[in-house]
């Protein structure tokens, strides 16, 4: 059998097998009501929807916390899972490459968080539209992409903790404990870093942390892609002038597909070694 | 009969107190051979080892008269492995999860109804496996064993939670495999099962194979027949004596 399909026959069980699983439709509800809340009274304030606004930092927070949690548990909890059940196990007796299974896995999932993103930004859209709201589709497409993004590298991630945990329990800790610590806890880290760093190497810090957080990445270039630029202020706008630049935009888009690819090898590399071995 | 499957000093270390150590037996062609052994014996960890979803710390399977790289897709063609306890996912119906092995194996979903038919699932065939029982899970995990046509069959404690029909059905399935020139490997701590099976036994304990036979030349001492269970306690004894 080729590649191709082996794959497509591993994403499309995996994706049957999530959309069957109440809490993803759950999430999907749940991202759909506060995406069409924060478009619909966002606006109030009349800063405008063509740029950064009001609703735009909100509907970010709320792509920034919500899709990478989701992302984490979906990916971690179903993969701990099958190794706990002895699927993964009993998929590697078969003769299929242990990169198929990843990539496979992987489509799968990212098709049903897909499904729930487009969901959740087209239930915005249309109640948008019904109530005759002035919204611009071009920064709700924007969102509407780098969430698509943002969920595809989380995922990415949660397949490395799906395959290193040996329950779903291990699984469950670790994505809390990788999503707090990215979410929550890094900006505060680098905010201390930069206390404690000389002051010429305080730019250097804070560009750097960017890169190696993909939630900064996508954060920072989000509010870069709608014209935010203004909120980092007057002391950051060198690096905003360099992000916006076209050496700016090749970096973040690098760094996402190094975001996404890394952790599909080490998944790959980990289901190779671990699966059986424990 | 020729050899077909050779285990050379096969050997897995995970701790001092926690190994499988030096096997060596063979399987022939259209054999049936039992792996016996106490819990913790190490039959799942040699099983592991063979189906290549453990590495082995050190020795060799040789396969038809090749060393075999367990790793590879060749290798995996030869066999089709039933797990110990296998849990399918509860949200997918007996056929949908055939189907989906099957389609790894480039198999059609007529195949899928075929072995659920020979498991006795077929009417069941459109039910979610969360309504399955333990036995009817296990009927389905060996359905899934059986839906290639590899030359060797491994079964890892086959008969858990089958009821007494299912265990009769699943013994005479496994003599028909036979009969059609398949190998099987199945672990199990029942012995009277493998008397009426088994071409060949194998006894495990400690993680060390202490006896490989025929189970007829095992249960015929002196000219008179002893139960496989004495013999098996019997070499247990005599093991733990000399150690």
């Amino acid at each position: 059998m080729g590649l191709g399909r082996m794959i497509f026959n591993i994403a499309r069980q995996q994706f049957t097998l999530i959309l069957r699983s109440k809490w993803l439709l759950s999430f999907g509800f749940l991202f759909g009501f506060l995406a069409i809340f924060i478009s619909y009274f966002g606006h109030s304030g009349g800063s405008g929807f063509e740029g950064f606004s009001r609703m735009s930092a909100s509907l970010l927070n709320l792509n920034l916390l919500l899709i990478p949690l989701i992302a984490l548990l979906v990916g971690g909890l179903f993969l701990s899972g099958e190794k706990e059940d002895r699927g993964l196990m009993l998929l590697l007796t078969y003769p299929v490459n242990s990169y198929s299974v990843i990539i496979g896995k992987y489509v799968g999932l990212l098709v049903s968080l897909w499904t729930v993103v487009t969901f959740g930004y087209g239930a915005a859209l249309l109640v948008m539209y019904i109530a005759a709201v002035n919204v611009s589709v071009g920064v709700i497409l924007k969102f509407y992409i780098f969430s698509i993004l943002l969920a595809a590298i989380f995922l990415a991630i949660s397949m490395v903790i799906g395959l290193l945990s040996k329950t779903r329990f291990q699984a469950l800790g670790s994505s809390l404990i990788v999503w707090a610590f990215m979410v929550l806890f890094y900006e505060f880290l680098i905010m201390g870093l930069s206390m404690i760093v000389p002051k010429q190497s305080v730019l250097s810090l804070l560009s750097t942390s960017i890169f190696l957080n993909p939630v900064e990445l996508i954060r920072v270039w989000s509010i870069l892609s709608l014209d935010g630029a203004s909120v980092f202020g007057p002391s950051l706008y060198d690096l905003t002038v360099w992000a916006n630049g076209f050496f700016g935009q090749v970096l973040f888009g690098l760094t996402s597909i190094l975001w996404l690819i890394i952790p599909i090898i080490i998944s790959g590399i980990v289901l190779k070694r671990r699966v059986g071995n424990e | 009969m020729s050899k077909w499957l050779e285990l050379h000093d096969l050997t897995k270390i995970y701790s001092e107190y926690s190994k499988v150590e030096n096997i060596n037996f063979s399987i022939e062609k259209g054999e049936i051979v039992a792996l016996c052994g106490g819990n913790g014996a190490g039959k799942s960890t040699l099983i592991k080892m063979i189906t290549g979803i453990l590495k082995p710390t050190s020795g060799e399977i040789w396969i038809d008269g090749q060393l075999a790289n367990t790793i590879s897709k060749s290798y995996r063609n030869q066999f089709s492995y039933m797990p110990d306890d296998m849990l399918f996912p509860r949200q997918l119906t007996a056929i949908e999860v055939l189907t989906f092995f099957a389609s790894l194996r480039n198999l059609d979903k007529q195949k899928a109804e075929e072995v659920l038919e020979i498991v006795g699932l077929y009417e069941q065939r459109n039910q979610f496996i969360k309504h399955f029982s333990k036995g009817m899970q296990q009927r389905l995990s060996f359905a899934q064993a059986l839906l290639a046509d590899t030359p060797l069959i491994i079964l890892d404690e086959p008969t858990n939670g089958l009821d007494p029909y299912w265990v009769y059905r699943f013994k005479e399935i496994m003599k028909q495999e036979r009969e059609k020139g398949k190998s099987i490997l199945f672990t199990t701590h029942i012995l009277p099962l493998v008397e009426e099976i088994a071409d060949k036994a194998a006894f495990i304990e400690g993680g060390h194979l202490i006896h490989f036979d025929r189970v007829k030349d095992l249960i015929h001492q002196d000219g008179r027949e002893v139960p496989l269970e004495k013999v098996f306690f019997e070499k247990q004894i005599q093991v733990t004596f000399e150690n």
